[in-house]
């Protein structure tokens, strides 16, 4: 996936996040950074839902999540069924669920706390392991 | 000790030996038995009655090979009289040493007992019969039971101790990101530029701090951290927060620094890389090296770009740039200078954590 005349790809992200705050800023820094939001969502199944149904081209996905279930395990539910991968977000990601989490292609990790910069460079690294695609420049 | 007594009852004249019990054997703390080479018993000590809690009948067919009542193996399961380790030495001429099995009383207390076991022969080596000297191996087992426990429960205190660190480390780093949310919530509404700056910097303390958490919460000790590995980690976290504006590179030496340099050592580096990137003008990534060295007594942390130069101000601010670094390097009790080339040297005492 690759941007046209240089410019950054433009890519459609859904964002998991259960905090409030967190998800607000990363929504705004996206969106200044030129990339689409095409959902939010603070519990797995909610993920698992809006990435079926706006299919976006990967998701930003926290580890801790509202709910019983974590975002490792909607990342593993969403690449199963959809083939959708995630950029994990996590302010402790311990070894066993990076492990659990190999599963399901990793488009890489983001360390809470990160700024825009880390943010947008994650997400410029992440649309360029994803298959190109000319509709998205 | 065994072996030794067998044959110091046995050598002399063996017959005798077994026929009729040496005088000494109430002496012996331990219990001791012999039966002829049928498997009967010709004589025990009061410490072997005492160990099976009964006095079995002498040269009884009956009770052949062993006076306990009972006998089990360490497994729970009941060893027959033909099947008892006399039995075996009886059957095969050959010692047995060190096994454990399970005595059980007539009045259904029972002790864990381990045997030594030497054959009697005469001088042509013909078996005559069998010397067995046992010992109550309870407490043994008991300590090492509950050493296994203690061991089991100091495993279970180190994985909760481990999930403790883990959500702590995962709360504070989790506070940094909702602070940073907060600093990025106010830049992006406040009017003023100065302002959005600010912010902007106080964000990239934060990220920092953080690293320098994530660098204390992975160090193997709580009261000092590898320098090594430290420097790596805050190096690594400013080339992430200022993206392809820098390419740093880093060279450190070895050793530990104590906890409380941390955070002021990480900030230091921020400020400095965060000072020399924005003077930067060019359009390619500005090479920045970052290196701890030691000088006798003191290490000495310098931050250079060949093209870009720092330089004091007479009045500096105190809560950003060169007057936050030199009250952090007071703060370490050290001192900071900016060379003639415009390096920022940061000297301070290396401390007891090493």
């Amino acid at each position: 996936m690759h941007g046209a005349d240089g410019r950054p790809p433009v890519a459609r992200i859904l964002l998991v996040e259960d905090d409030f705050l967190i998800a607000m800023t990363l929504e705004s820094d996206l969106r200044d950074g030129g990339q689409e939001v095409v959902g939010l969502a603070a519990t797995a199944d909610r993920a698992v839902e809006l990435a079926k149904a706006a299919r976006p081209d990967f998701v930003i996905m926290d580890i801790r999540l509202a709910g019983a279930r974590d975002g490792v395990d909607a990342a593993l539910e969403i690449y199963r069924e959809t083939g959708i991968r995630s950029l994990f977000a996590s302010a402790h990601a311990d070894a066993r669920s990076r492990a659990r989490a190999d599963r399901a292609a990793p488009l890489g990790w983001l360390q809470k706390p990160y700024g825009r910069e880390n943010l947008l460079e994650a997400v410029r690294h992440a649309c360029e392991q994803l298959p190109a695609d000319e509709n998205k420049a | 000790m065994s072996a030794h007594l067998s044959s110091f009852l046995a050598l002399k004249n063996p017959e005798a030996a077994l026929r009729e019990a040496p005088e000494l054997i109430e002496f012996l703390p331990i219990a001791i038995y012999a039966c002829d080479a049928e498997g009967r018993v010709r004589w025990f000590n009061t410490r072997a009655a005492e160990l099976w809690g009964r006095h079995p009948h002498v040269g009884d067919m009956a009770e052949r090979f062993c006076g306990s009542f009972k006998l089990f193996g360490l497994d729970g399961s009941l060893i027959r009289r033909e099947e008892t380790p006399m039995a075996e030495v009886l059957r095969t001429g050959e010692p047995v040493h060190g096994r454990e099995a399970t005595i059980e009383r007539p009045d259904g207390s029972n002790l864990i007992a381990m045997v030594h076991i030497e054959p009697v022969k005469d001088a042509s080596g013909r078996l005559l019969g069998a010397i067995n000297c046992f010992h109550d191996t309870s407490e043994l087992h008991r300590a090492k039971g509950e050493a296994a426990e203690n061991g089991a429960m100091a495993r279970v205190a180190e994985t909760q101790q481990r999930l403790l660190l883990d959500e702590l480390n995962h709360r504070v780093k989790n506070n940094m990101q909702m602070l940073h949310a907060l600093l990025r919530g106010a830049q992006r509404e406040t009017a003023s530029e100065v302002a959005r700056a600010v912010l902007a910097d106080t964000g990239q303390r934060v990220g920092a701090m953080a690293a320098a958490q994530q660098a204390l919460y992975d160090a193997a000790s709580p009261a000092s951290f590898e320098i090594e590995n430290f420097m790596n980690v805050i190096a690594r976290s400013a080339q992430q927060t200022f993206g392809r504006r820098t390419a740093i590179r880093l060279r450190t030496v070895q050793g530990r620094l104590p906890t409380d340099c941390a955070m002021a050592l990480a900030l230091i580096i921020n400020e400095v890389v965060m000072l020399l990137v924005k003077r930067h003008a060019g359009e390619t990534p500005l090479p920045i090296e970052v290196s701890m060295t030691r000088s006798g007594e003191m290490l000495r942390l310098c931050v250079t770009a060949q093209q870009c130069r720092l330089a004091l101000d007479a009045v500096e601010p105190r809560a950003s740039g060169l007057g936050l670094v030199g009250g952090l390097a007071q703060q370490l009790r050290g001192t900071l200078r900016i060379s003639p080339e415009g390096v920022c040297v940061v000297e301070f005492p290396a401390p007891q954590g090493e």
